[in-house]
This record gives C-alpha cells, structure tokens and sequence, in this order.
C-alpha cells in the first residue's frame, strides 16, 4: 500500500497530469454552475480515449466532477436557483442568508463544509482500499454477475422511483447492451438487418443521444438564465472577503455537525443509485432534527442548515468511487460513464484496480483531495466573477454543447451512422425524459453487460446451477435485495423531506 | 410531446377516481390517445418490438449467446405486460388515475433529468423553444449528411447564434469560426479525422 502512494504521488505530480488537472479546474468550475456543459468532456475523453494517456484522462475527469461539485452551491445561495446536480436543500438557508446580506457568510460556511466533506470522502475511499482488496479474494465470477445485476436493478429501481418502469428499463437495456456479435463470437444477435449493428450499439454516440442532446433541450426548453442584475449585485462587493473567513469560522463551530453530515454523504454515495441530491435532503433533514432549536430557525437562514445540506455535496464523490472501482457497479450515469472511461483506457474494474493498478487508484484519491484543497481557495478569491456565467443564455450555450457532442460521437468510428445512432437516441431518450423513464439503467447496462455476460458464462459453465447454493452468492443476493430495499425507503425519505420544504421531489442525478 | 403533455395538467385532478366512461365509449380512444398516454404506448411498443425479436430470433442462437437476452428478456416480460395492462386500464376507465404512473407537470417539479422537461410558466413558449432547438439539431444532423462537417456545423453555429441567441453578427461569426478551427485544427491536423463524404459532393462529382 505504501509503495502504491509513492508510486501514485510519483505519477500524479508529474508534468501530464499535473497539466491536466490545472486546465481542467477552469471548465469545472463554470460546468458546475450550468446543467447540461458537464457532460461534454467526459463525452470528448471517451472518443479520444485510445489517444490519451490514461492517467491524465482520468485525472481530468475526476478533478473535473469534484471541482464542479463546488460551485453546485453558488447558485443556490446566490440566487435560489439550484445549479448543474440541483443542490436544492442548500437554497433553504443559503438564499434567506443572501437576502440578509449574507452572501459571502454563507458561501464561506459552504466552501469550508465542502472541503472538509471532500476530504472526508476521499479519506473513506483510501482506508476503503485494503479492506477491498480482501473482500474481493472471496468474491468469484458467479457472485461479480449477480452484483453487477444487483446494481443495475438497485440503480433502475430507485432513480425512476418506480419499481416497473424501472427494472423493465433496466432489462430494455441488457437487450439493447447484447444487440450484434455475442461475446464467443458465434451468433449475429438481433440487428434488426443493420450491419453497422454487428458490432453492438457503440457507446459513445448511445451516451451523446441518450444523455447529452436531452440535456441540450433540456436547458434551452427550461431558458433558465439567471436575471443578469443578480449576478452583477454579487460583483458589487456583497461576496466581501471578511463575511466569507466568518462562514468559515462558523462552519468549524459546528464540527460535529460537519462530520456527520460528511458521512451521511459517505454512506448514500456507496449505495448505488440514491444520488447526490438525496444526500442533500437526507442530512439537511437529520440535522433539522437533532440541532438544537433547528425546527424554528431552520429555513430562515440559520447556517447551520447550509453546513448540513453542503457537507455530502462532495463527500459523495469518493464515496461513489468505492462501488465504481472495487466491484465495477457504477451508482449514477455520471459513474457509469467514468467506468466506461476505465474500460477503454484498458483498465479492468474489480480486483486488478485493487491490485495490479492499485497505484492508479490510489492517484485518483489523491486528485479528489487535492481538487478540493485547491479549487475552495479560488471560489474564495473568485466567487462574484464565477458566479456571472450563471447568466449566459441557454441559447449561447446550446449550440457549443451540441457542436462538440456530436464531434465526439462522429469521431468513435468516423461513420455517419454514429449520428444515425446519436438520432435514434436522443428521440428514445427524450421520451424517456418526458414520460418520467429512467436512462441511467440502459446506460449502465451498455457499459457492464459485456462484463457481466462472460461473467455469468463462466460461472455457469464453472458451478453450474450450484452456484446459486454458493454462500457469497446467497449473502450477496441477500444484501442486495435488502439494499434496494433500503435505498428506495431512503430516497423516499429524502422525497418526503423535499417536499415537506416545498419542493416536488428530490432531484434525480 | 411532454409540451402536450404538460399543457393539460389540470384536465383531472391527480387523485381523481375511477373515470366514468365505460369501455368501447369514445372515452376510451380519447384517453388512449391522449399524449401522456399514446408517447408511453410508443416507448412500450419500442421494448415489446425489442423483446419479441430478441427472443424470437434466440432460438438459433447457442446457450452462451442466448443466456443473457433471455435472463433479461424474461424479468422484463412480466413488467411490460404490467405496464401495459395498466395503461388499457387507465384508458378502459377501470383504474384511478393517480396509478397510471404518467408524469405531470406538477409532478416533475421543474426540473431537469429524468423528471421530464421544465416548462416554466409560459407552455406555449416553452413549446415553441422545444421545436426550436430540436428542429435545430435535426438541420444540423441533416446538414452533416448532405454537406459535410467543415461546411454545416460553423455555418449553423452562426446561424442559431444569431437567430435564437440573438448576438451580433460578428459575436454569431466569431461562434462560426471557432468549430471551423476545432474541425480543422484539432480533429483533423492533430487527430487525423476520417470525415464523411457529403451526399452533395458526391453527387457534384
């Protein structure tokens, strides 16, 4: 494990991914602020990825998510608009505040709980590390394809909310997932007569339709610039440098309250599918509960509610890394896109991420903890100018993101029936976005299926039907079908706390 | 599509019961072609189309290539006869509207993913933005087709700059110049791009 640091300090600090990650901070920060620039990126690595060189293709999208997670609360203090992942719980303390004048205090108190959470998730992964290592020794092919289908149904199930749409999404999806060549390489399955099919559905141009260009008319269908005289009320000196260092030393008044509420992240970022924003409601609601007269003040601009709703915001960030990385289950189509990365940068998630490229692993902790200690210093510095991309038009965006989108969707087989597939995509994915369906589970599928087919194939042929007698079989199943379960009762929990302020429902990641 | 959807969200309240129309009554082609119910026959039409090819065709396939389809095909079977059992329900005005599990506006609650679009107050203009962009972003991909990357995508970045965005001509330009300079820049000096061979140059030569 020591050796594995060196190494992974050795790599990170050299001149390549160094490099990376200061160009990255920029974009992530202004693609914190607007829904819809923060897939772009990741979308452009993956076209590129056989181009890059892994470690920096990595380091640029995990410093990118965890640096962009740190603007998700400007908004929602500044305006009382939530941001890119809808930081909704943050609005009900940090806009009261704002409109005290109180701005910069509550942003300081954010930025502070933000770091400390940051942190605390990155800590969690890298003590995660050799506890992983011999839980997977126990763990064979028959268990690794139950618990990838575990997370899928545990990711379809509670992002739709809905038990029949989603796991019948989610089986849509494994169908879509073993469309062309099977994986011996005996039958042509279902192409429908397309012969660009016989491959599979591609990947890259599956993501831009299904996620990018809903997203695209998403934002500019939703015109939700923010009046531009906001933005400009913060230049005017209300973000003053001394309210914010007073956050600050507020937000360490109440140490205990950070520290749970950075757990309370930890905890739903390793369940696969609860999300961010239910992170958000489910400490904000806690910290209602047990803080002292926090069931009057909470609401009207008690800081205490901030700390409670920003401290998951990035503790989650490591946290969702431990599913991704040890077992392969990506708990969010942000994760599921990260695994994808991985797999064509060559990488195996699973037990040679915990062993042969342990250091790689390792690195990517690191750029979690070091993107939060470097970028909360510059949103203390730069929050007022940062805050003024909030007021770009949807409409001055749109046609950039979906300029380089397609770029990136062309560019996976330089073949007009990508855009034929980006086409079919985004008229299934805006449906699905319409009727309320969820797309993270065909997205996971297309990304785990290869895996979890070889898996089961393997398993079967290995144990036959004794493996559903296996004990690490049955505890998986058991755990899993108690853990979603648990993780619908909790998101509704989180729905019942956003609602009871207001809001419909938690948002969805 | 959820424009249609959305504009009518007060047409019955959201726990209204058991619809009066009877079946083989007008009400019951009326409620089945009501957009939030029609757009989620067609997704349930996509899967059913999905799931009986695949499993028709498995038939010729060896255990290895079919195992999965089938695992996959048999969990979600059940759950799409649900779904649809459901809907002919909702429609034959036999079960409460709050179960059919179609999404409202109020519903969704304004936001982004996965919860439907946000409308915002003005629907007609949320409408009209809807068929903008997407409108938009079919010209673009046709445009692609018919006349290549290094023509269509500066030319329409410079157009919806300047048409929707409603910036200066040289801001909308300077738009336009900036995915020329990607394009011949960075995909194809430094990436090597293969692009496509535009339908209108073909047909040129």
């Amino acid at each position: 494990m020591f050796e594995a640091t060196a190494s992974a300090l050795q790599q990170l600090f050299s001149l390549g991914p160094l490099l990376a990650f200061f160009l990255v901070i920029p974009y992530a920060l202004i693609g914190g602020l607007l829904p819809g620039t923060n897939l772009p990126l990741t979308v452009i690595l993956l076209g590129f990825a056989h181009r890059i060189d892994p470690l920096v293709a990595l380091v640029l999208v995990t410093a990118k998510d965890a640096a962009g997670d740190i603007t998700e609360p400007v908004p929602s203090i500044l305006m009382g608009i939530p941001g890119a992942r809808a930081a909704q719980a943050t609005i009900l303390d940090g806009y009261p505040l704002a409109q005290q004048g109180k701005a910069a205090y509550a942003l300081g108190a954010s930025y502070t709980t933000t770091l400390v959470g940051g942190l605390v998730g990155a800590a969690v992964l890298y003590a995660f590390l050799p506890v992983g290592r011999e839980v997977l020794k126990l763990l064979g092919s028959a268990e690794f394809f139950l618990l990838s289908l575990a997370g899928i149904a545990a990711v379809a199930v509670v992002s739709s909310g809905a038990l029949v749409k989603g796991l019948l999404t989610a089986a849509f999806g494994i169908t879509i997932a073993c469309m062309g060549n099977s994986f011996t390489g005996e039958n042509i399955r279902t192409d429908f007569g397309i012969d660009y099919l016989w491959d599979g559905v591609p990947l890259i141009p599956s993501v831009v339709g299904l996620f990018a260009v809903p997203e695209v008319v998403g934002l500019v269908v939703s015109n939700k610039a923010i009046a531009r005289e906001h933005a400009e009320d913060v230049l005017h000196g209300k973000a003053s440098q001394q309210q914010a260092l007073e956050g600050m030393r507020e937000a360490f008044r109440h140490k205990l309250l950070m520290a749970r509420s950075s757990i309370i992240g930890v905890i739903v970022g390793v369940i696969p599918g609860v999300g961010a924003s239910a992170a958000h409601w489910i400490s904000y609601a806690q910290a209602r509960q047990t803080e002292k007269g926090a069931t009057e003040t909470f609401g009207t601009g008690d800081i205490r509610g901030v700390i409670a709703a920003d401290a998951p915001n990035n503790s989650i960030d490591g946290a969702e890394l431990i599913p991704t990385l040890a077992f392969g289950i990506p708990g969010s189509g942000g994760k599921a896109i990260f695994l994808a990365l991985l797999i064509l940068l060559g990488y195996v998630p699973g037990p040679s991420m915990l062993n042969e490229h342990l250091d790689i692993t390792i690195a990517l902790v690191f750029t979690i903890a070091l993107a939060n200690v470097v970028v909360v210093p510059i949103m203390f510095m730069f929050a007022g100018t940062i805050a003024k991309f909030t007021a770009l038009k949807p409409t001055l965006i749109a046609p950039f993101v979906a300029g380089v989108v397609m770029l990136s969707a062309f560019q996976s087989s330089s073949s007009m029936a990508d855009l034929g597939i980006v086409a079919a995509f985004t008229a299934l994915g805006l449906f699905m976005k319409a009727y309320g369906w969820p797309r993270t589970p065909i997205l996971i599928a297309l990304v785990l299926i290869p895996t979890v087919e070889k898996n089961l194939w393997t398993a079967s042929q290995a144990y036959g039907l004794e493996m559903l007698l296996r004990p690490q079989f049955l505890a998986i199943l058991v755990i899993g079908i108690g853990l979603v379960v648990w993780t619908a009762r909790t998101q509704r929990s989180a729905q019942v706390a956003a609602q009871s302020q207001g809001f419909k429902e938690a948002a969805a990641d | 599509m959820s424009m249609e959807e959305n504009k009518q969200p007060g047409a019955q309240p959201e726990t209204s019961g058991p619809p009066e129309q009877p079946s083989g009554s007008p009400g019951f082609l009326r409620r089945l072609t009501r957009p939030e119910v029609a757009g989620e026959m067609v997704l349930l039409a996509i899967v059913g189309v999905m799931f009986g090819t695949m499993l028709w065709e498995s038939r010729e396939w060896t255990t290895a290539s079919a195992l999965m389809p089938r695992i996959a095909i048999g969990i979600g079977a059940p759950l799409w006869l649900i779904r649809v059992f459901g809907l002919v329900r909702y429609a034959l005005g036999t079960q409460p509207e709050r179960y059919r599990g179609v999404r409202r506006e109020e519903d969704s609650g304004g936001r982004i993913m996965d919860l439907g679009f946000y409308m915002g107050d003005d629907q007609r203009a949320a409408l009209k933005r809807f068929l903008s962009i997407t409108g938009a972003l079919l010209i673009l991909l046709l445009g692609i087709w018919l006349f290549g990357w290094h023509f269509t995508l500066p030319l329409w970045t410079f157009a919806y700059l300047l048409l929707f965005a409603k910036v200066k001509i040289w801001q909308a330009a300077l738009g336009g110049i900036f995915f020329l300079a990607v394009i011949i820049g960075v995909y194809g000096a430094l990436f090597d791009t293969l692009w496509n061979d535009p339908v209108v140059l073909r047909l040129l030569r």
